[in-house]
């Protein structure tokens, strides 16, 4: 029994050094991918928020972003 | 076959650890605060993985990645801490038992300072807090399945022949874990990992319980109001937290409840009576050499006892800043104290600074939780010997890189919105910094 918690947490740690080896080279320092990804400032709660909602609660409608990368 | 598996894991990420040495941190937080290799035997008997480790890292920060100790409070004061324990076992009255102490001791702080120095982002801090969690949580989950298994009938240990090998190092432990464990939970996007937070905070709380310890019973029970405070929802929370602390104490056999009865009665307890005396001892060890104390182990020497409070038997302290005081006297105690006061300082900054700053939501979790758990260990070390645990100031190194970035993130901000003379000078240094590559690069 030990031992199967023993090479548990012994994956664990092999996995979150993957982790953050990945998120690493691909810079993610502002948003992380991944099984040990974290929740982003406005990642959806427990109860989903519909994206129309979602988007004008960002202080838009939900063309905004499309406006955003237009401008560049 | 443990051993195998163990020793082929470390030894594979040996290269990662040299060229990216933040690998060899975390391989080293492993090693060092989880001590697996004490639950291997065969050919991992013969290798000193955290030396192999360890020097890796260092080779690898000195020629790959060579990252500046920060310059913060913190640093300076684990500085002075370092060399008033030195100053003290240079004296030390038994130099033969302090000076194996001495190297354990700043064997670990060395790293803390690797660690600081390597600590520079975000997704860091969320590795290493991982790989910590999971190094120590690994007994409380286990202790917890244990204590369901056997009707909490025995106690919980921790792995032998380390820092938290002792029943109440151990329950201390998780109790500072508790909370940190709680911000993983939070700061997870995959459900598996949230869910998976609660149950292991179940599980390492009802370890706490069957260590049989008082100290660290207490130290639960300090913690809860801080850790409801600190708490989004307080009242959903509340409810949880008694529910499943009634459900806990429920579960533990009579044997539990008359020693935890105990603590009523400490006055009749020749345990906790024998602690009052070693804090007693402790202290005229200190008033008799104020400056130095009787040196690393000294308490645990009879002769050393005899020497300065005769009749009371050699032992551990079992308190962290008495242990302190007498192992080593009043200047590492004043170090030691105010390293304690600069953390809980950092918590109360990051706390403030990013309450309503959403992209720094995994920072005011941290420093809550933190705080947490801070207070979980200065309640629950009062009554047992941690004073040198890694983990604590690896956990302090965390908090002031943490507040490193948060000053950082805020710095333009800063300068347009909420001026402060404060965040002025963070933002000439961060600009300062910027700049000395480019400089250099120019030369």
């Amino acid at each position: 029994m030990e031992a199967i918690f023993f090479l548990f947490a012994l994956g664990g740690i092999v996995m979150v050094i993957h982790w953050w080896v990945v998120n690493d080279r691909a810079g993610n320092d502002g948003v992380t991918t991944g099984f040990f990804a974290m929740r982003e400032p406005d990642e959806p709660t427990a109860t989903p928020v519909p994206a129309g909602i979602a988007a004008k609660q960002r202080g838009g409608g939900v063309t905004q972003p499309a406006v955003r990368q237009r401008r560049g | 076959m443990r051993s195998l598996f163990f020793t082929t894991a470390i030894f594979a990420m040996l290269p990662a650890a040299f060229f990216s040495p933040f690998v060899a941190v975390l391989l080293w937080s492993y090693v060092s605060f989880g001590s697996p290799q004490r639950l291997t035997w065969g050919i991992s008997d013969a290798i000193p993985f955290a030396l192999v480790v360890g020097l890796t890292g260092i080779l690898g920060w000195l020629v790959v990645e060579r990252r500046k100790i920060p310059n913060d409070t913190t640093t300076w004061l684990l500085v002075g801490f370092i060399v008033a324990y030195t100053i003290a076992t240079y004296f030390a009255i038994v130099p033969d038992e302090a000076w194996p102490k001495w190297w354990l001791t700043t064997k670990a702080m060395i790293y803390v300072f690797v660690t600081a120095a390597l600590l520079t982002n975000r997704v860091r801090i969320h590795a290493l807090m991982w790989v910590m969690v999971i190094a120590v949580a690994f007994y409380g989950i286990k202790g917890g399945l244990f204590a369901l298994v056997t009707g909490g009938n025995y106690r919980i240990w921790g792995p032998p022949e380390t820092v938290i090998g002792d029943n109440n190092q151990i329950a201390a432990a998780l109790v500072v874990l508790l909370p940190l464990i709680n911000y993983l939970g939070r700061q997870s996007k995959n459900d598996l990992l949230r869910m998976g937070s609660r149950v292991a905070m179940g599980l390492c709380l009802l370890s706490v319980l069957a260590s049989y310890s008082r100290g660290s019973f207490l130290a639960l029970i300090a913690m809860l109001p801080f850790l409801l405070q600190h708490s989004r929802r307080k009242v959903i929370s509340g409810v949880v937290i008694v529910v499943v602390l009634a459900f806990s104490i429920s579960f533990m056999p009579a044997q539990w409840v008359e020693r935890i009865q105990t603590i009523q009665t400490y006055q009749q307890d020749s345990s906790a009576e024998g602690r009052i005396e070693m804090w007693e001892a402790a202290t005229k060890m200190a008033l008799a050499r104020p400056l130095v104390g009787v040196g690393f182990k000294g308490p645990y020497i009879q002769s050393v006892m005899d020497q300065y409070s005769p009749g009371t038997t050699a032992r551990a302290v079992h308190s962290i800043w008495f242990e302190v005081l007498g192992e080593n006297g009043f200047p590492a105690l004043f170090f030691w104290i105010a390293l304690a006061v600069v953390a809980i300082q950092n918590c109360r900054y990051i706390i403030r600074r990013t309450k309503n700053v959403p992209k720094l939501k995994w920072a005011n979790d941290l420093a809550h939780m933190s705080m947490v758990g801070l207070v979980g260990f200065y309640v629950g070390g009062s009554f047992l010997s941690l004073s040198y645990w890694d983990f604590y100031f690896t956990l302090l190194v965390m908090l002031a890189a943490t507040r490193r970035i948060v000053v950082a993130e805020l710095a333009p901000e800063s300068k347009r919105q909420l001026f402060s003379p404060e965040a002025a000078r963070a933002a000439a240094r961060t600009r300062l910094t910027a700049a000395r590559p480019a400089l250099g690069a120019g030369d």
